[in-house]
Formats: C-alpha cells, sequence, structure tokens
C-alpha cells in the first residue's frame, strides 16, 4: 500500500465546508487527494502507464516487486461512482500487466485485487485496482481465498437476496437479454414466463416475492453475519 | 467450451449451482464454501484459462457486470465493502483452468483479512523493475485508450498553469450556478 504522505498544505478545512455545493466538496477532495496529485504529476510517483482514461504506477510499499497501481485519472472513491467504460478500461489494463509481469518479471501468475470500502481494507479515497505479481511460495498466503462451510438454506436465502438487487439494478438489461436468448433458443411453450423463469430458475422452491419479503427482513443482518463465524 | 471444465459445466447449465446472474456471456453463482455470505464467481461462458484470452470487449463486460453484482451484493446483505479478485495463473494460486472473478461482500469483523506485509526495495531495484515494465509499456496501446506522451519536465509548467485555468472556469461555472 502506497503510504506517502500528502503534499503539506499548510491550510486546514475551509469553514464553508458544510455549505459547499457537491461540485466543490468534489474539487475540494481532488485537491486534497494524494493520487489525484501524484495524477496531475504535483507530486512524483514512478510511472509506468499512462493514457487518457488511467494512470499506472509502482506501489513504493509493494506486496511483491512488480506491484502496480491503476488509477481512473478522475477522482473515484468507490467502484459504483465509476461509469462502465472507465471500470472496463482500467481492467482491460490489469489485463495488459498481468501479461507483461508473466513474461518479464519471470512470475507465474498475478492477483488483480480491488478492495471496494474501507471495511475491504480501502486506505486511499481515490479508486484502485492492484496488479500484484507472483509465483508459487511467494509467502503471500494472506491472498489465498478462504472457505467455509454453509448450510445450503443459507446459500439459497443468500441466492435470493441478490438475485432480487441485481434484477433492480439490472431490470431492463436482464429482460432484453434473455428475450435476445428466447429469440435464439427453441421457445418454451409458457412463453410469458420465459424471463422471469431465467432469473430465478436455481432457485428451488418459488420464492412468493412480495409476501415473502416480508417475512425475511425478520433475519437481520448481524444473523447472517453471526452464521459464518 | 471444455470437456471436464467445472465452470464450463456450471456455463452450460449442467451444474446445480445457485445462479444469481446470468446472460448470453457470463454467469455468476454463489461459491459453495465460501469466504463470506454472498461470494460470487463470476465467470465467462466461453473458455478462457487465463485472463489474458479473454478478449478487452468481454473484459469491459464481465466487470461491467462485477460492478452491479459488487453493488447487489452489497445492498442485498449490507455490510461495509466488496473486495474484487482475480487469481490469474497458478503462481497466483488460481484453482480451476478457467478465467474468473470473485466478489466477495465485507463487513465489521467478517475474520478476512487480505492485508499483505510490505516489502522494502531499495531505490535500486525499484528502479530497475520501472524500466523493465516502462520498456514493455512504451509501445503499448490498451483499448484504444489515448496514449499520452511522457510528461517531459519543460511541459510540466504549462500543464499547471493549463490546469490553473481550468479551474477558475470550473470555480466560475459552479458560481453561475448559484441561483
Amino acid at each position: 500500500m502506497v503510504t506517502t504522505k500528502g503534499p503539506s498544505s499548510g491550510q486546514g478545512l475551509p469553514e464553508n465546508l458544510d455549505n459547499m455545493s457537491p461540485e466543490e466538496l468534489m474539487d475540494f477532495q481532488k485537491k486534497k487527494c494524494i493520487f489525484c496529485n501524484i495524477i496531475s504529476g504535483k507530486v512524483q510517483s514512478k510511472k509506468v502507464y499512462e493514457d487518457s482514461k488511467c494512470i499506472a504506477i509502482l506501489d513504493i510499499n509493494p506486496a511483491n516487486p512488480g506491484h502496480v497501481l491503476i488509477l481512473p485519472k478522475d477522482h473515484y472513491a468507490i467502484l459504483p461512482q465509476m461509469p462502465d467504460d472507465v471500470i472496463g478500461h482500467l481492467f482491460v489494463v490489469a489485463k495488459a500487466f498481468s501479461g507483461i509481469m508473466l513474461k518479464i518479471l519471470k512470475v507465474s501468475g498475478a492477483t488483480i485485487f480491488v478492495a471496494n470500502g474501507v471495511l475491504a481494507g480501502q486506505r486511499a479515497q481515490h479508486f484502485m485496482l492492484h496488479v500484484i505479481p507472483r509465483k508459487e511460495g511467494d509467502s503471500l498466503d494472506v491472498l489465498n481465498i478462504p472457505q467455509r462451510q454453509v448450510s445450503e438454506s443459507d446459500l439459497l436465502e443468500v441466492q435470493k437476496r441478490i438475485v432480487e438487487k441485481i434484477s433492480v439494478l439490472l431490470g431492463i438489461k436482464i429482460e432484453a437479454k434473455a428475450k435476445e436468448e428466447k429469440d435464439k433458443i427453441e421457445v418454451p411453450k409458457k412463453e410469458e414466463k420465459v424471463v422471469e423463469k431465467k432469473i430465478e430458475k436455481p432457485v428451488e422452491k418459488k420464492p412468493q416475492k412480495e409476501e415473502s419479503d416480508e417475512d425475511d427482513s425478520n433475519i437481520g443482518l448481524d444473523d447472517i453475519a453471526r452464521l459464518l463465524k | 467450451m471444455s470437456e471436464s471444465c467445472a465452470l464450463c459445466e456450471i456455463g452450460a447449465g449442467k451444474g446445480i449451482m445457485k445462479v444469481v446472474f446470468e446472460d448470453k456471456d457470463v454467469i455468476a453463482f454463489l461459491k459453495q464454501k465460501p469466504a463470506t455470505f454472498g461470494h460470487i464467481i463470476l465467470t465467462t461462458k466461453k473458455h478462457y484459462t487465463i485472463m489474458e484470452q479473454v478478449p478487452d470487449s468481454e473484459i469491459n463486460h464481465v466487470f461491467k457486470i462485477a460492478n452491479k453484482l459488487s453493488s447487489a451484493a452489497f445492498e442485498a446483505l449490507g455490510g461495509g465493502g466488496t473486495n474484487i479478485i482475480v487469481q490469474n495463473g497458478s503462481g497466483a494460486g488460481q484453482l480451476h483452468p478457467h478465467f474468473c472473478v470473485e466478489i466477495i461482500p465485507r463487513r465489521d469483523n467478517d475474520g478476512l483479512n487480505f492485508q499483505w506485509a510490505n516489502k522494502q526495495l531499495s531505490e535500486e531495484e525499484m528502479s530497475t523493475v520501472e524500466l523493465t515494465i516502462k520498456q514493455e509499456t512504451a509501445s503499448l496501446v490498451i483499448g484504444g485508450g489515448e496514449k499520452k506522451k511522457e510528461v517531459v519536465e519543460e511541459n510540466k509548467e504549462t500543464k499547471t498553469l493549463k490546469e490553473k485555468k481550468g479551474e477558475e472556469n470550473y470555480l466560475l461555472k459552479s458560481l453561475r450556478r448559484i441561483p
């Protein structure tokens, strides 16, 4: 992780912070952001790539030699704030870096890592991808993803909740995509219900949406968290 | 599709996995043995062993969906963030010979810790790595992204000047917006 201190600006928080418009706040954040200052060249860095949308620099405290950070040029704190094309581009660049590392650093892999949110280990207020060159026995076992036993009913509950949310987030698209597929694949007899079924296919017990929703809300997030301990 | 690939079988609808999203290119399902609740595996329906084989257009799509799944898991289960991880290649601990993205919702005291120990490299080691990588990226054109030339020292001054001008305009604009 980069631990560089920000430029000593010497000025405290402006008095009118509460009265700032979102645009002004964004601008203020940007001025205070160490990575925005790296991007603008005000703070030095070991830059290894730059294009119109992003910049890649070496992490000065790398997990492994060659550890690269890929940063969007615009200031976004977390993933959901970024436009789709920027997200896609950052990962296309990450793919290129992974390839370069395999080729020139004599490694046998790369971990692409995103910490999205403080609880996920995000330290800076500027979204970034980590591309970490890896080889067997590099003592980075901390990046291995642990596995836990959970019950079938818990998995079904989690599935149901996520399917509901993703349907809302991508609702129109799912319908469009499902229709596309419907046209391609032979049309089942019950045409009307194809869209619904496609999404919920894996749910074994058919959720009766509205009604069951209320019952489920009794299950608190703490209950879910407790199950994993 | 590759024979005997577990992820290809899931993509073809043969698995018994708990699918949370599917379109013609990708499929996302819950990991049977999750790191946390809501741990999602997102993979391409086509068989690509490693990320480098996945065409840029598909990378764009996969991570657009990864972002939405990340938000969905976050909103559906609460919590304080997500990790998005690609283990690419055996050295990175890739388990299946089929490219996939792992989306792991995080919450307080979930027992996970991906915090690596920092390595201290000498200035010389850092410079060697920097130069080696730069040699490769110098001619790199990625995803139609407009390549910018190295910022030469002389240009720095004009650049900052331009930025300042931009800031002024920006402030003026936001002033005008105030009724």
